[in-house]
């Protein structure tokens, strides 16, 4: 059982990333929890699944009457008491997409101040990362955002590896820092760097040189193979040796 | 979505604006002046029709029965009649004329007190010598120019040589005319009119009568609403259905008039969300109070009508229950300035999230963090070993919400923080509280009727965490006497409210109950007054449920949160405004 989170500068490929470690993981036997909570979700597609599935899932945000009958309160309303800890225990399976040992979970937008209170939704996605993370038996894969806005510190210590994807480009590098800097806030232990669109050994130096403090765990490289997939919904794992074989190497640096 | 809620909102302030429509139904506060004017052989026959609202019988009542013996004496009449005419300008080609007293006809003394006034009064005033040639009458009525609803009528006699050539009325008031006559049998006539080209401008209206026209008499049903079921009531034509019927449409309209708790209903609604079932609810118990404060008011007053007049109760009562309004008004206002009134805590706290077989732990918005160790650490196996031990079916971590949406200053943000916890504590259910309120303590501590709770100040690991459970563990058999609020608190609020609503007293209802009561028609009055508060509950329903609708439409737009969370604000300081009104308005009687 491990827990991992995947995080980056919007568009470095966060999400390629993620689902080839998913795949690479359930290929070892592994049952995955593929959890997306981009709140632009992607991850269902890169993970292969059909656009018609995909279209009949629900985000967990979105299912008002669980999150009502769970948090005991109605969303929008506030300044009235709703529960912080709901039974979360049973979602992951019961509200998954399942592929061969791959369970995927879209979780939604979580939402800010300005438009109403989304206290109770907001405690549910809270939960269910925390019990992802914390509590979860099988191993968690985590598609997020950009930082870490679903973890507390509780969580956060649950959290194996943080890994941050970089391109080779000072802007990704820069977000990159910043996003470490929070995750030690909230006592990450283990924080990687994954290169990505890596396009020969001069970009692999430039990462290097310029992440020297940081734990590399390995390049990708930039290979047409993946917008290949992206356009024809297949399975960047399955149609591309190289990325198999570049995923699994990183795998083997992060246990 | 912008342009959506701009519309509902704008519809719902219309709706709450119709309070300032000109009221149909109130035919209370007004008073109505029928003219006639008919030429006659004899002379101008004048007759005058006053129909004085119920809030008025009593002023007239004291110029009527000067000698207080309590019937209309030839006297008494002829009194009445100076004081009448005093209020007259009658000019006959520019002279003026004083009307002979040919007759009257009144109400008598007790439907007076009831409330039904009327009075008619004719005079005959003589033609001038020279009828040969074209004459002119001017009238003018004066009386009671800032109250009264004038009409007039105007007709010569079939057959009689007098006719009328033209007249020039205002238009618009219906307090004054010009009338152009002459004797037919005259020849010259139509030269003379030729000759006296009319000096007013052409705009003005001039209208021809025929010789044979009707009176341009307004029908009885003038007498809109209220007025005319007591005159349905007074002449008899009792069919019972149709006057329910009736009731129940006038009670409807009559909703629409000043008054009446709508505004209340709707502004209660819109400011706190409410339920369409709260909406129903809040109809009905206006319209219970209502019915009720008329039973009441209607006994009293038809007991009591020997020494105090209806006319004289109805405003007393307008500026106490105004003064009270003010008070309410006040009292709120100032309650949510201080805090203690919130904007959903003390309606719909949702108490209903405590639950009695659970540890129940409160953690405030200032304390989020703390619940992550919490929750991690409740799901632990000692935990759960030592739940079954004691009892209890699980952990609970409940939150009285965020602050950050909240548009409220800071010290009444911190007070409504404290109202909430402390009305959770009161059930007896709540085992600790995390909060980062230093005050909370002491304020807790003062309040000595509230049960003995830990309070943490933050919770910094799952160490700390598990300490808070053990504890709690430890205390959970030792609470007692729960009491979790099952529909949460906002029923509590709004039986006062309804209450408050339908106890303004309408003199239109009480005038009907008045009137069949001194006709001897008890039940049937008792039965029209709830038929039509009936007719009054299905209005403010229907603008309750209206206001829930187009409140659920727009609640998810940021812009009517930020309203919505003013709205209290208003709806107070509306209350007091109503108040103010209701108390000015009576006062100069
Ligand atoms: N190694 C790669 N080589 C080429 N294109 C890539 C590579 N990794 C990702 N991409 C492309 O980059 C784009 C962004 O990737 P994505 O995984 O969606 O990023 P993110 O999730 O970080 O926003 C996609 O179109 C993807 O196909
Ligand atoms: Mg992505």
């Amino acid at each position: 059982m491990k827990k991992i989170a995947v995080c980056g500068k919007g568009g470095v490929g966060k999400t390629t990333f993620a689902s080839l470690l998913i795949h690479a993981l359930a290929d070892e036997g592994r049952t995955v929890y593929a959890i997306d909570a981009d709140p632009n979700p992607t991850l269902a597609e890169a993970l292969g699944f059909s656009a018609d599935t995909i279209s009949r899932i629900t985000p967990i945000i979105e299912m008002k009457t669980l999150i009502e009958e769970r948090t005991g309160a109605k969303s929008g309303e506030y300044g009235s008491y709703f529960k912080m800890n709901p039974t979360v225990k049973d979602i992951p399976a019961e509200y998954s997409v399942k592929k061969g040992n791959i369970n995927y979970l879209m979780m939604g937008c979580m939402r800010g101040a300005g438009k109403g209170c989304a206290c109770a939704e907001n405690a549910m996605l809270r939960s269910l990362v925390t019990h992802l993370m914390v509590k979860e038996k099988e191993t968690v894969v985590m598609d997020m955002v950009a930082g870490t806005e679903h973890m507390g510190r509780g969580t956060a210590k649950a959290v194996d590896s943080l890994i941050v994807v970089v391109e080779p480009g000072i802007r990704s590098i820069k977000a990159a820092r910043e996003f470490s800097k929070m995750a030690g806030v909230l006592g990450i232990k283990n924080i990687h760097v994954v290169g990505n669109k890596v396009n020969g050994l001069d970009d692999e130096n430039y990462i290097k040189s310029n992440m020297s403090d940081f734990k590399i765990a390995g390049f990708m490289p930039l290979n047409s193979s993946a917008v290949i997939a992206e356009r024809q919904g297949a399975v960047l794992f399955e149609i591309s040796q190289k990325m198999r074989s570049s995923v699994q190497n990183i795998m083997k640096n992060i246990f | 979505m912008h342009n959506k809620s701009v519309f509902i909102l704008s519809l719902v302030l219309i709706l709450l604006g119709i309070t300032s429509v000109p009221a149909f139904c109130h035919i209370n506060d007004e008073v109505a002046m029928r003219t006639g004017i008919f030429f006659e052989d004899e002379g101008i026959a004048l007759t005058l029709e006053i129909d004085a609202g119920m809030l008025f019988g009593q002023y007239y009542l004291e110029i009527l029965d000067l000698d207080r013996d309590e019937i209309f004496g030839t006297e008494d009449v002829q009194k009445f009649s100076e004081f009448v005419v005093a209020g007259l300008r009658l000019r006959i080609n520019d002279l003026k004329v004083l009307p002979e007293f040919a007759g009257a006809s009144c109400a008598s003394f007790e439907e007076f007190v009831a409330g039904f006034c009327y009075i008619k009064l004719c005079y005959i005033i003589p033609y001038p010598e020279d009828l040969d040639r074209v004459c002119t009458f001017y009238y003018e009525n004066c009386l009671e120019a800032e109250i009264a609803i004038y009409s007039l009528s105007i007709s010569d006699t079939a057959g009689s040589p007098i006719s009328i050539i033209k007249e020039e009325r205002n238009e618009i008031l219906q307090d004054s005319v010009t009338i152009t006559f002459s004797n037919a049998a005259s020849t010259d006539v139509q030269a003379e009119v030729t000759q006296q080209p009319s000096q007013e401008p052409v705009e003005v209206a001039v209208v021809e009568v025929e010789s044979k026209a009707q009176p341009v008499m307004l029908p009885e049903t003038e007498l809109a609403g209220s007025a005319m079921l007591i005159n349905r009531l007074k002449t008899g034509e009792v069919n019972f259905l149709v006057l329910i019927v009736l009731a129940v449409v006038i009670g409807f309209l009559h909703a629409f008039t000043p008054g009446h708790g709508k505004s209340l209903v709707g502004a209660y609604l819109v400011a706190n969300r409410g339920t369409a079932s709260q909406a129903l609810g809040l109809g009905l118990i206006v319209t219970l109070t209502h019915t009720a404060s008329i039973y009441v008011f209607g006994g009293l007053a038809s007991a009591a009508a020997y020494f105090f007049m209806p006319s004289k109760i109805v405003p007393v009562m307008t500026v106490v229950s105004g003064v009270l309004v003010v008070i309410i008004g006040i009292w709120s206002a100032v309650r949510r300035l201080i805090g203690l009134e919130v904007d959903h805590a003390h309606i719909l706290p949702n108490l209903k999230v405590l639950k009695e077989d659970h540890i129940n732990i409160l953690v405030d918005g200032s304390a989020v963090e703390s619940s992550e160790f919490l929750i991690i650490e409740a799901e632990e196996d000692w935990v759960q070993k030592q739940l079954q031990a004691a009892g209890a079916e699980g952990i609970n971590i409940c939150s009285p919400g965020c602050e950050t949406h909240n548009f409220m200053p800071a010290i009444a943000a911190e007070r409504q923080n404290t109202q909430l916890v402390m009305t959770a504590v009161e059930t007896g259910a709540v085992d600790a509280i995390v909060s980062r309120r230093s005050g909370l303590a002491e304020k807790m501590q003062n309040k000595k009727s509230l049960p003995n709770v830990d309070i943490y100040l933050s919770l910094d690991s799952r160490i700390e965490a598990a300490e808070l459970l053990r504890q709690a563990l430890s205390k959970y058999n030792d609470r007692d006497g729960i009491t979790i609020p099952e529909e949460g608190l906002s029923w509590k609020k709004l039986i006062p409210l309804g209450i408050a609503g339908g106890a303004v007293p309408c003199p239109d209802a009480l005038a009907i109950l008045l009137v069949s009561v001194s006709l001897g028609r008890v039940a049937l009055g008792l039965g029209i007054v709830f038929a039509f508060s009936t007719g009054l509950a299905a209005a403010l329903v229907l603008i309750g449920m209206t206001i829930v609708f187009s409140n659920k439409l727009i609640s998810g737009t940021s812009g009517y949160r930020k309203i919505a969370g003013f709205l209290p604000y208003f709806s107070a300081l509306f209350l007091i405004g109503l108040g103010v009104y209701m108390i000015i308005n009576n006062i100069g009687f």
